[in-house]
Formats: structure tokens, sequence, C-alpha cells
């Protein structure tokens, strides 16, 4: 057993090629997954669109409640579930390029094939039970994943992350406990039919699922997180993680009232315009993609917030695709420059990674939607449902602008990394490793053609989707609006230092995110630090040990037996006087208690 | 699936079996706790047809007793083994007798659970006090220890001193101390209601509450390790099975002094997750961290609803798995850098990364995270507490969160950072240690396939 144990981790750290093994062996492993769930939703699909196949492990049966691990299989799940393993295969190929120099290499692939394993628990379970096991252990891997550097930045980053998370944690809780009484967890069980308590459900729901997907008041961490290992930001922060709290609401938002979707609608357009604004100024490269992320993750809330759960579980799947294969290309933009990502230092890219580039353009070319790329199927989808709805001039023209925001901010990026003058010479690696090639070439067809794919598969699923009206000229328009943008945006030199660093507080405004990050992290811990140290002080110290205790109780026991001492030494004898004080507390009792 | 149950419970006894070879007098204490273990099982999936099983009027066996039975000896186990440092030979004068003082902590309680009536009952409750104070005179480190024995002494045999006087007048008037036939007769209209204060009060300042809590970081600090793995294992239990008793004897309902009460617990718990925070000597954290979440059960208790106790119990038999690991792992930081202060233990993570493996592990079952017995347990009891009123859903959702809060902190303070220069290797301190690590994990990270026999 020892020995085993030992070699196990030894064996890992000293020879390469042993890593090589690992990573292909945990890369077929996450494939079969990928193939298994994809056949198996191909199967199903083929079979009856509307059924499902469910697998119930219960643990117990001593209080009525049903206690169980249920998995449900169904085509939402299945195609998630296959979305996931298929972008965290490649993920683990391309980390053996990023990671290749890491002693710890096998530590980290089990880090992360751990967070897979809850991702894939928290999509297959219906019960909000057995989703928790998912949900907690996703907030917690997630920290593990964030602090792997083990400096102070990502130390704090990962701070912010995990108590983040705990918020929702604690609502999802509230919401398990509420379920407790209907003896039932399940989305499709009796919570339907919760009555009047269903506003708390929803509230738990809504509250919960926003706090991992960063919406407004939480979208503090999403940034701090970038401080991860790059195929982390790849699998975690950009597919899986932020995305949980929409599929959440894919399953469990039946339980939201009509108010709650119209405070999700507010939160997520807020969220949209707040992560795209910062997104234009930011200057450090991952930090950009993460705000893309957020506001795309805001899109599907306000796709959810609309009711048109189809088509943000399209976008949810189409959207993981691209931005993976973004992030893969940004993290060998930053492995090349030997760990800088500041885009202020970074140019000429197009010359030292071509094939990144290329893939890094195609990714923003569908993140913009430009047409019959993924975007223009799954995101322009939203834009256009929104546009004919009877939604109202203000969300009309809202939409239009996310439009041009998501072209401006993600082809200011793409712009600032090929840019030709050189600001500083940074090149320290080449993209000759075939790990990353591989990995690339794997995902880049994936978010190539992962948009037209699922728009075939999974119509059924989303139903009816009106075909192009009026709105996709407009749509274009707008698009190309954004092209104007950037253009003006390098016109105008806005990206410089000069003009970020000494702009007016509007620009440092939006640049930091309203300031909440700096509000929600630093201002929220060191209050929170500063009170225990009162309470410590004030209760504990002062009320507690020296008041109650010290000068309470403890004078008044020394007092009292200085006094016995002294009658007992004086008057009686000790055994007299034990028997006189219990027959007096015996009498005593008497009188009191019966 | 009884039998994966089974074999979950088995498996790490036989490979903690497979080490004790090494373990000087550890062969003996293992053999027979095992046994005891086996025997305790036996007799639950056997004997038990109506709830109790009553061999005689000495002794009163339900499924909690079981429960906190098989606590005990794991804890002893746990405790023995990971204490293997102080009982390796050759053997240094100061640690002689360690091991039999242990046993004679936990033989006391193995009887206390187990008691049939209310003066075995006292009687057991109180002599595990005695061996207690003699750990922690006889094995600590500090002079300060003379004061924390006192405190201990002072708390616990001070406030249960009444207990027996309330006790005593009670067998007297109903004539037996059998807790069969005080279960049968209903007393309630017979005594005051005012009788219940000293009674909760001498279990309340076992448990601890928070005001009551003094003497316990103190007694942690200054005990030895496996004193305070007793302690955190299964004093503090002592405190939570005497309340169930007692509730049952008095026929309690939620009234509107046990709501009172249940607020000023639940704020209490709060407050102490709000002290761990800023404490800077391991220990202490973790010591605090008890004194929150034993008020959980304390309240779970009051609140006087049929899951409560359930989900109480098994918050207890969780904490007193996860807890003295703890305890443990802070001895082991103790061992390499000579200080339990979270400023001078740093980076466990780079050197030894199978320790920090299971600091996380079990600092993540100390904040419940799912599939923990912790993560059921207090779930359950936010069900019903929360039935008690939707108000205490914010004290409860906030301690949940500052949990988090102080675990993280102490797992990234130790687990991270640069490496301390203060450490240094410590030659055969692994093997005893993740042996019992591995034991505890598999029971909390699994046990929850087998959860009917930890929800009682």
């Amino acid at each position: 057993m020892k020995v085993g144990l030992y070699r196990f981790w030894e064996a890992d750290s000293k020879c390469m090629k042993s890593k090589d093994l690992w990573v292909l062996g945990m890369f077929s492993l996450m494939f079969g997954f990928f193939s298994l769930f994809f056949f198996l939703f191909l199967s199903l699909s083929w079979f009856d669109w509307g059924s499902c196949i469910v697998i119930s492990v219960n643990v117990s049966s001593i209080s009525m409640m049903d206690l169980s691990f249920p998995f449900l299989l169904d085509w939402i799940s299945l195609s998630f579930g296959a979305t996931v393993c298929f972008i965290s295969s490649w993920v683990i190929m391309y980390s053996r390029f990023y990671m290749g120099d890491e002693p710890f290499l096998l530590r980290f692939l089990m880090l992360v094939v751990l967070f897979v394993l809850s991702m894939n628990l928290l999509i297959f379970s219906p019960s909000i039970l057995s989703l928790m096991v998912g949900w907690d252990g996703l907030g917690v891997v997630s920290f593990l994943l964030v602090v792997y550097y083990s400096n102070s930045e990502s130390y704090s980053a990962g701070m912010i992350t995990v108590f983040s998370n705990r918020i929702g944690d604690v609502f999802f809780i509230i919401l398990i406990a509420f379920c407790c009484s209907f003896l039932d967890f399940n989305f499709f069980g009796s919570m339907v039919y919760a009555g009047e308590m269903a506003w708390v459900l929803g509230v738990c729901v809504l509250l919960g699922s926003i706090t991992k997907s960063a919406q407004l008041p939480f979208c503090a961490w999403l940034p701090a997180a970038m401080a991860a290992p790059t195929p982390v930001s790849t699998l975690v922060h950009s597919s899986t993680l932020v995305t949980a709290g929409v599929y959440v609401i894919i399953r469990f938002g039946g339980l939201m009232s009509e108010s709650m979707k119209i405070g999700l609608l507010l939160l997520s357009i807020i969220t949209f315009f707040l992560a795209s604004l910062s997104g234009v100024y930011e200057v450090d490269l991952k930090k950009v993609v993460a705000l893309s992320t957020l506001s795309q993750v805001s899109m599907m809330m306000l796709a959810l917030s609309l009711g048109f759960n189809g088509l943000a579980f399209y976008h949810l799947l189409v959207h993981a695709f691209f931005k993976a294969l973004m992030f893969m290309c940004v993290g060998s933009v930053i492995a090349c420059s030997g760990g800088v990502q500041d885009v202020r230092f970074l140019s000429g890219f197009w010359k030292k990674l071509p094939l990144s580039m290329a893939w890094y353009c195609i990714s923003v070319g569908c993140l913009c939607g430009l047409p019959f790329m993924s975007g223009f199927f799954s995101k322009d989808l939203i834009v256009e449902k929104v546009l004919g709805s009877p939604s109202g001039f203000v969300l009309f023209l809202l939409c239009l602008l996310s439009v041009a925001l998501t072209v401006w901010y993600s082809t200011r990026s793409l712009s600032l990394l090929l840019k030709s003058q050189e600001m500083m010479f940074l090149s320290v690696a080449s993209e000759s490793s075939k790990f990353l090639i591989v990995a690339l070439f794997g995902l880049g067809l994936g978010g190539f053609y992962g948009g037209f794919f699922f728009q075939n598969l999974l119509m059924e699923g989303m139903g009816y989707v009106e075909p192009s009206s009026p709105m996709k000229v407009i749509i274009l328009f707008f698009l190309f609006f954004g092209f104007f943008l950037t253009w003006n945006t390098f016109e105008g030199k806005l990206w410089n230092s000069k003009k970020i660093f000494l702009g007016s507080a509007i620009i440092r405004l939006r640049m930091n995110m309203f300031f909440l990050p700096p509000l929600s992290g630093n201002y929220v811990g060191y209050k929170f630090m500063l009170y225990s140290c009162l309470v410590v002080k004030v209760i504990e110290n002062f009320w507690i040990n020296k008041i109650l205790w010290e000068k309470g109780f403890g004078m008044a026991a020394r007092f009292g037996g200085s006094k016995v001492r002294k009658y007992s030494a004086f008057m009686l004898s000790d055994i007299s006087f034990s028997v006189c004080v219990i027959s007096l507390v015996i009498v005593f009792m008497y009188m009191m208690f019966f | 699936m009884w039998f994966l149950k089974m074999w979950f419970l088995i498996t790490p006894f036989l490979l903690l079996s497979y080490y004790s070879v090494y373990f000087s007098s550890m062969g003996f204490f293992w053999g027979l706790c095992c046994s005891f273990i086996f025997f305790i099982l036996l007799i639950k999936s056997s004997v038990v047809c109506f709830f109790f099983y009553v061999p005689n009027s000495w002794v009163l066996m339900d499924d909690l007793s079981f429960l906190m039975e098989v606590l005990v000896f794991l804890v002893f186990v746990l405790s023995v083994a990971c204490s293997v440092k102080d009982l390796s030979f050759p053997l240094k004068e100061t640690s002689k007798g360690l091991d039999s003082g242990l046993a004679f902590i936990s033989l006391p309680c193995i009887m206390f659970f187990c008691a049939g009536g209310w003066m075995p009952f006292y009687f057991f409750f109180e002599f595990s006090l005695i061996p207690t104070l003699w750990m922690i005179l006889k094995w600590g480190y500090q002079p300060e220890r003379l004061q924390a024995g006192m405190f201990l002494l002072m708390y616990t045999a001070g406030a249960s001193l009444p207990l027996l006087m309330c006790l005593l007048f009670i067998s007297t008037v109903v004539g037996s101390d059998s807790f069969i036939l005080m279960a049968l007769t209903d007393m309630s209209h017979w005594f005051s209601r005012w009788l219940l204060v000293p009674v909760l009060l001498a279990f309340f300042v076992k448990l601890p509450i928070y005001g009551f809590h003094v003497w316990l970081p103190k007694a942690h600090v200054e005990a030895p390790l496996a004193g305070s793995m007793v302690l955190a294992g299964v004093l503090l239990k002592l405190g939570g099975f005497g309340l169930i008793r007692v509730f049952s004897l008095f026929k309690m309902t939620l009234s509107e002094e046990a709501l009172l009460m249940c607020s000023m617990i639940i704020w209490g718990g709060l407050l102490s997750s709000l002290v761990s925070a800023t404490q800077h000597d391991i220990k202490s954290i973790i010591a605090y961290s008890s004194v929150s979440h034993m008020s959980l059960v304390a309240v779970s208790f009051l609140s006087c609803y049929p899951l409560t106790k359930l989900a109480g119990v098994c918050m207890m038999f969780a904490h007193g798995v996860c807890s003295p690991c703890m305890f443990a792992l802070a001895a082991s930081s103790y061992d390499w850098s000579q200080s339990r202060s979270i400023s001078m233990n740093k980076s466990v993570l780079r050197l030894f990364p199978w320790f920090s493996f299971y600091w996380f592990s079990f600092i993540v079952a100390n904040m419940s995270c799912p599939p923990s017995l912790n993560f059921f347990s207090e779930v359950v009891m936010f069900s019903s507490i929360k039935s008690i009123g939707f108000v205490f859903i914010l004290p409860l959702g906030l301690l949940c969160e500052f949990t988090c809060v102080y675990c993280i902190f102490l797992y990234g303070f130790l687990n991270h950072g640069g490496v301390s220069s203060f450490l240094k290797s410590y030659p055969g301190i692994s093997d005893r240690y993740l042996m019992s690590f591995l034991l505890s994990f598999l029971i909390l990270f699994f046990g929850f396939l087998g959860l009917d026999f930890f929800l009682v």
C-alpha cells in the first residue's frame, strides 16, 4: 500500500514520459465520456425527444424525506454533459503544453478532473440535494484551482471566489431546507406545488444562481479568478462554472415568479453593460476575455428572464466552445510572452504565433456574430427574439447596443495583439508543441462548427425559431457600428497608458467595473475583520471573560469561599457546617420546585 | 447496500491494523476497539427490535447510544494512533501512562452512553472529568495548564452540581431513577418548569454554548494532542447526549423560554465563529469552531422537532470525527515547527502534500460541504430550525458563511505562502497520521451511503 502510494506521486514529478501518459490517459477518459454522453443523446433523441432516463440511488429512508441521489438523462443534461467532457478533454491536452514544466502536473490534472466530475454531477442531477454536491464541489475545487500558484495575488482572488460562491451555497442550503417540508427535492417534484412558500424558493434560486454566474452584486470574483492557470480559466471560468447558474435557472427557473424574472432582467442588463464597458478599457488580456464571458453569461440570463430557455441553453453550449478556444489562444500568447498579460506590452503576434492568432480571429468572429459563424446562430438569435418580442423601446435599443459593444471589446483585444509596432520584444516560446496544435484544432473545429451543428441537433428541443426578419439587417448594421467603435478607439489612442491612467472619472468608473471589485472584495473583507476584532475585544474579552466570569462569578466565588472558610474555621466543624449548608439548600429547593 | 456500508466502515480499520504492528501498545488497543465496534454493530443489527436494548436495569441502549459508542471507540483509536510519538519506545518518563489515561477517559464515556438510569448517567458524566483533568495536568506542555484545569473543573463540575440536586430530588419523588420508568410517567405536572434551568445549565456548559465556553479554548490549548482529541471528539458530546435524555424525560415542547434560549444560542454561535476568524492559535480556532457547531446542536435540540434530533445527532457524530482529525493536523504542524501559531506554520502544501490534502478535506467537511455527513445534518437542521421562525434563517445563513470564512482562512494561512524557516523535518510522522486521517475521511465523505446509521 505504502510503496504504491508514494511511487504514484514520485513517478509523476520525475519522468517526463509519464506526464504524456497521464495526459493522454485523462484525455481519453474525458473523450470517452464525451462519446458516451453524445451517443446516449443521439439514441435518446432518435427514440423520442421528450424521453428521459432517471437512475435513483436512495441513501436514507429513516426520515420520510426522499434522501436520494437521482440522475436524470435527458437531451438537456446529455448535450451539456457531452459539451463539458469534450471541452475538458481538449483542455487536458492543452495543459500538457501550458503546464509542461509543472512538477505536480498530475495533481493539477486530478483537480481538473475533480472539477469536471462535480460539473457533471450538477448537470445530471434533477434533485437540489444531489445538485448541491456538484454545486459546492465546483466552488471548493475552483478555489483550489484559483490559488494554484500560491502567491498572494492568487490567494486573495481565491478568497473572493470562494466567499462569493459560498453565498450562493447558503441560498441553496436555505432552498433545500424549505424543500425538506415538501419531502422531495426534484425540480419536477412536489416543490412545484409550493403554494404560498413558492416565492422563497424562487428568491433562493435567483440569488444562488446569480452568485455562481457572477451577475451584478457578485460580479467581482470572475475577473479576479483569472489568477488561475490559463487551462483552468479555459474550462472553469468560461464554459462550466459561470454557466452553472444559467443551467440551474433552466432547471429550477419554474419556481421564479414574473417579478423575479423582471429583477433578473434588470440585473443581467446592468451586468452586461458593466462587463462590456470595462472590457473596452481593460488592459489585462485574460481579464478582457473574462469580462466578455461575463457579458455573454448575462446575455443568457437576459434570454432566461424573458422566458427563452431553449435559446439560452443553445447559446450556452455554443458559447462554451468558442470561449474555450479564445482562452486557449490567449493562453498561448501568455506562454509565448513569458507570462506577460498586459496588452500594452504585446504586439505583432500575427508573426510570432500565426496558428493561435488564426484561431483567435475565428473565435472573435464567433463571438461577434459574423455571418455564418457560431455566434451568428446563437447570440443573434437571442437578440432577434428580443427585438421581435413586445418588450419596449429601451430593451430594443439596449439589445442592439449590446451587439455593437460585443464587437467593440472583442475586436479591440484582437487588434491590440496584432498591432505591428513593437512595444517590447517578448517572445520566449513558440507554438511548436504538438499538444497545443492538436488541442487548438480539436476545440477549434468544435467552436467553428458548433453553432451550425447544435442548431441542427437541438432544433426540435428548442422549438420553432422564426426565420430571419428585417431585424437581421439592423443587427448587421450595429455589428458594423461596433467595428467603427474599435477603429475610433485606435484613432483616439484610447488604449494608451496616458488616457487610461489620467482619464476622467467616468472612464475610471467604467474601467473598474463601477468600483465593484474593491467594494465587494477589499471593503467587505476589511469591515468583516474589523468587526470580528471588535467582537473579540468587546464581547469576548470584556463582557464574557472580564465582567461575567472574572468580576462576576469569580468574585462571588472568591468572596463566598473566604466567608465559608472563615465561618467553618471559627464557628462550626467542617462536617456540621456542610450538613447545615446541604439542608439549607434542600429546603430552598423544596420551596422552589415543589 | 448493507454490505457496502459495512465495507466502508471496516476497510480503514483493516488498513490501520496493518500499520498497528509499527506502533508499540497500539495493537492491543486496536484489537480491543475493533472487536468492541463489531460487537456493537452486531448487537445493533440483531438485538434491537423495539428501539431499545435493555439487558438489565443498568443498561439502556437505543440507536443513539450505539452511534455514540462507535464514536467513542473511533476517537479512542484515532487518538492513540496519533499520539504514538509519545508512546513509542523508548518511553519518555513524562509520557508514561498516556494510553491508559486515554482508556480511563473513554471508559466512563462508554458507560455513560449506555447508562440506563439517572444515577449511573450522572456518575459517569462527572467521572469522565477526573481523567481529563489528569490528562491536562500531567501531559500538558505549559505551566498555564494549571489554570486551564481549574477552569475545566470549576465550570463543568460547578454547573453540574445543581444537576445532581435536581436529579436526587426527582428520583426521590418518582421513586426510581430508570430512564424507561421515568419516560412512562408524565412528570411535567409534578415539577415546576424552573427545574429545567439547573438541568439544562449543566449540559449547556458541557457542550458548551457561547457564554459558558471560556473553559474550552483554554483546555484545548493546554491539553496534549490525545487529550484535546478526546475532548473535542467525545466529551463535548456528553452534553448533547444529556440534552436528548433530558428532553425525553421532561417531555419538552417548544416554549417561549426555549425560543429565547434558541435565539441567544444561535447568535452566540455566530459570535464564536467571528471570534474564531481572529484567533492565531490553530487549536484555538478549532475550539471556537466547536463552540459554534455545538451551539447549532443545542438549538436544534431545543427546537424540539423529531427531525432535529436526527440532525443534531448526525452533526455530533460528524463533528466528533472531523475535529479530532483537525487537532491531529494541528499537532503535526506543531511537530514540524514547535509552534501552533498560524504565522509560523506556512506552506504545508509544498512540503507535505498529503497533509495538505487532509487539511483541505477536513476543513471542507467542517464547513459542511457535501457529501460529508456535516452537510446532511446541517441541511436537516436548517429545515427544522427555520420552522420555529423564519427569522432564524438570517443567523443560520450568516453562520454558514462565516464558518466558510474562518475555515478557508485557516486552510490558506497554513497551506500557502512561502516556506517558513521554522519548519523542520520530523521523522516518522506520516504513516500513523495519514492512516487515521484516511479512516475518518472515508467515514465522513462516504458515510452518506449509509445515512440511516447516522441519522438516528
